[in-house]
């Protein structure tokens, strides 16, 4: 009799732990919308991208955050000058900064290896990530330069297929910039959110997500050469659900005539795109754009 | 009648079943000769003491009884994980198609008609196997409710949900005495606590993986809470116990082979000799400590650790020197050598039995 009551009460601590959690969410969702959004910001298509392929065994639509980086000016070249987790500020000092001590930093570099350093694991930051900034023109500079570099290979060397293809490729890269590519780019790390907004001022371009970061090395097969720096691994939120409401514009778009992923289109389509209090975000609007 | 748990009552179930087996036998050889009075007043005692027993705990009071409830615990068992399954994809299927309040509300809903569902079978169903297997199901619409909600309303991940779907296995386990329940509570707890020490050492949460250290401490809690009083709750205790050596060996057996993890502030050689001999002393500490106890759970636990230790040793030292005959005799014969230490603890351990009975 007394293993009944005790099984009783049991169950109804179930209830109030079901009912507890699923009320702590739902107001926790509310907390997080009410008031004016932390960051209010119109992106398109280039930054926030619909799924390659839909699965047949989940309705969900998601949007992905298409996010990037700039390297430094030297290590750019044909394949590497967006590559998308390593920003040319994000340097060991940014790391020391971020909470990282030396031994983690050097964790990768030969020259101070010892037996005793233990790997550093990734740490959880705020991101400011800027979009169509001064860093998307230097991109489409970049990407230029580089067409005009490869152009001026092929005139020493007209009949060179190696240098034709690069050339190729470059003007494809070039035209995805101008048209499709991300113009939402990682700006700054840090951990206090509140500096960083002081910073960061302009809700409207400016978004503070949190996101994971690590040190990481420049690969180089000279060991003592190699250089530690850091890493944006990735945000904590990039995936973001369309409710049904919302899904229209989408369901047809996904509907007409598959677009192979590396096929440069403009955008089709505007986001609103809104963080709360506690840096989750919602879709406010959808519009779709004319192609042009 | 002073038995108080299904436990105690199966097992003197299983102990009148043998005495009568043993009479019959002894009667057989004409040992011993009741008379039919006694006869009749014994197997009276054992008809009413069985009966009262079948009725109070719903125990197996026969060897076929006993082989339909096995086969029972499976069906429930797989009949669990069917149904969990089959929840986290039909809603994947059409989640898409509906709004959001019609998601919310389905979500919520799902594990509240599954602990009603619990509830009811527990009480209508005296062996259990229902509630179990609703309190599954209710489980895992709990854990699809708090997941969906974060892919729903774009929610930060968080270790927090680890703890609360471990505090609500465990409530469901005890509600529902299910063991399948308490694993998955015990799973939940240890990666919520070990993802909790990641944080502390200032790492995300989800490396906690990365440093297995992190779940020594759990592993001690679970064995301690072995040791606590569990007696209307049947097969908890070695749930506990088996865990806690699974979350120290598990993390043990990595360390012993990839030092550069540690905590310790040691050379990754020196990390790994060290986790080496741990992992031989106390697994062979856990399989004395199980002989003397009589916990078969944790002697057998300790077995299979102690030879994973041993062949991955054996196989880090000689693989590559001996020739592949040479190496699988090794194997070989250490496995007798391990054959007769074990035939000595279980002839030392029936000769302590016969001095006992002098």
């Amino acid at each position: 009799m007394k293993l009944q009551l005790s099984s009783r009460n049991l169950f109804t601590l179930c209830f109030l732990v079901l009912l507890a959690t699923n009320a702590y969410v739902l107001t926790s969702v509310a907390a997080n919308k009410a008031g004016a959004p932390e960051a209010f910001i119109t992106l398109s298509e280039r930054e926030l991208s619909l799924p390659y392929r839909l699965y047949k065994e989940n309705s969900g639509l998601f949007l992905t955050l298409q996010w990037r980086s700039l390297n430094k000016q030297e290590e750019f070249d044909e394949y590497a000058y967006d590559n998308r987790g390593a920003p040319a500020w994000f340097d060991s000092k940014k790391l020391v900064d971020l909470g990282y001590n030396n031994d983690e930093i050097n964790y990768y570099s030969s020259s101070s290896y010892e037996p005793q350093k233990r790997k550093p694991l990734p740490k959880e930051v705020f991101i400011v990530l800027e979009n169509n900034s001064v860093l998307y023109d230097e991109a489409l500079k970049r990407a230029e330069a580089i067409v005009e570099n490869q152009k001026a290979r092929l005139a020493k060397n007209a009949n060179d297929q190696h240098i034709s293809n690069s050339l190729e490729r470059a003007e494809k890269q070039l035209e995805r910039e101008r048209l499709s590519a991300s113009r939402l780019f990682a700006v700054d790390a840090g951990v206090e959110r509140s500096a960083l907004r002081q910073q960061y001022s302009d809700s409207t371009r400016f978004i503070i997500a949190k996101g994971l970061i690590e040190p990481y090395y420049s690969y180089n097969n000279n060991k003592e050469k190699r250089k530690t720096y850091g890493f944006i691994r990735e945000l904590s939120i990039e995936q973001i659900h369309i409710p049904l409401k919302q899904r229209n514009l989408f369901d047809k778009l996904l509907g007409q005539n598959k677009v192979h992923s590396s096929d440069v289109k403009a955008p089709r389509y505007q986001v609103e795109l809104a963080y709360g209090s506690r840096l989750e975000p919602w879709v406010v609007s959808i519009k779709p754009m004319s192609a042009k | 009648m002073d038995i108080t748990s299904k436990e105690k009552a199966q097992s003197r179930a299983d102990q009148i079943s043998a005495f009568k087996a043993e009479l019959a036998a002894a009667e057989h050889d004409a040992v011993l000769s009741l008379s039919t009075e006694q006869h009749s007043a014994i197997t009276q005692y054992h008809d009413d003491l069985l009966s009262r027993l079948s009725l109070k705990f719903d125990i197996d009071s026969s060897h076929k009884q006993k082989q339909l409830s096995l086969g029972m615990k499976i069906a429930s068992f797989i009949g669990a994980i069917g149904m969990a399954a089959s929840i986290f994809f039909l809603f994947y299927q059409f989640w898409g198609g509906l709004s959001t309040t019609q998601q919310v509300f389905i979500l919520f809903s799902a594990p509240v008609i599954g602990l009603f569902i619990t509830v009811y079978a527990a009480n209508k169903e005296k062996t259990g196997y229902f509630a179990k297997l609703f309190g599954l199901v209710t489980l895992s619409c709990f854990v699809l409710n708090l997941s969906m909600f974060g892919q729903i309303f774009n929610i930060s991940p968080t270790p927090k949900a680890l703890l609360i779907w471990a505090v609500f296995a465990f409530l469901l386990a005890y509600a529902a005495n299910a063991r399948l329940l308490l694993a998955a509570g015990i799973i939940s707890i240890s990666a919520f606590l070990s993802a909790q020490t990641s944080t502390w050492g200032g790492a995300y949460w989800i490396s906690f993986g990365e440093r297995p250290e992190n779940f020594f401490p759990i592993a001690l809690l679970l064995l301690l809470v072995s040791y606590l009083p569990h007696q209307h709750f049947v097969g908890f205790r070695p749930i506990y116990r088996v865990f806690s050596m699974l979350i120290f060996f598990i993390p043990v057996l990595i360390l012993s082979n990839w030092g550069a993890i540690s905590y310790l502030n040691l050379s990754t050689a020196t990390i790994e000799i060290l986790y080496q001999i741990t992992s031989f002393v106390m697994s062979a500490g856990a399989i004395s400590l199980g002989i003397k106890k009589a916990w078969p759970d944790m002697v057998n636990t300790g077995n299979v650790f102690f030879t994973i230790f041993l062949y991955t040793k054996i196989y880090d030292w000689w693989w590559e020197l001996m020739p592949k005959y040479l190496f699988f005799l090794v194997i070989g014969l250490s496995a007798i050598l391990m054959l007769l230490i074990f035939k000595r603890l279980r002839n030392a351990a029936i000769g302590t039995k016969e001095e006992v009975k002098k």
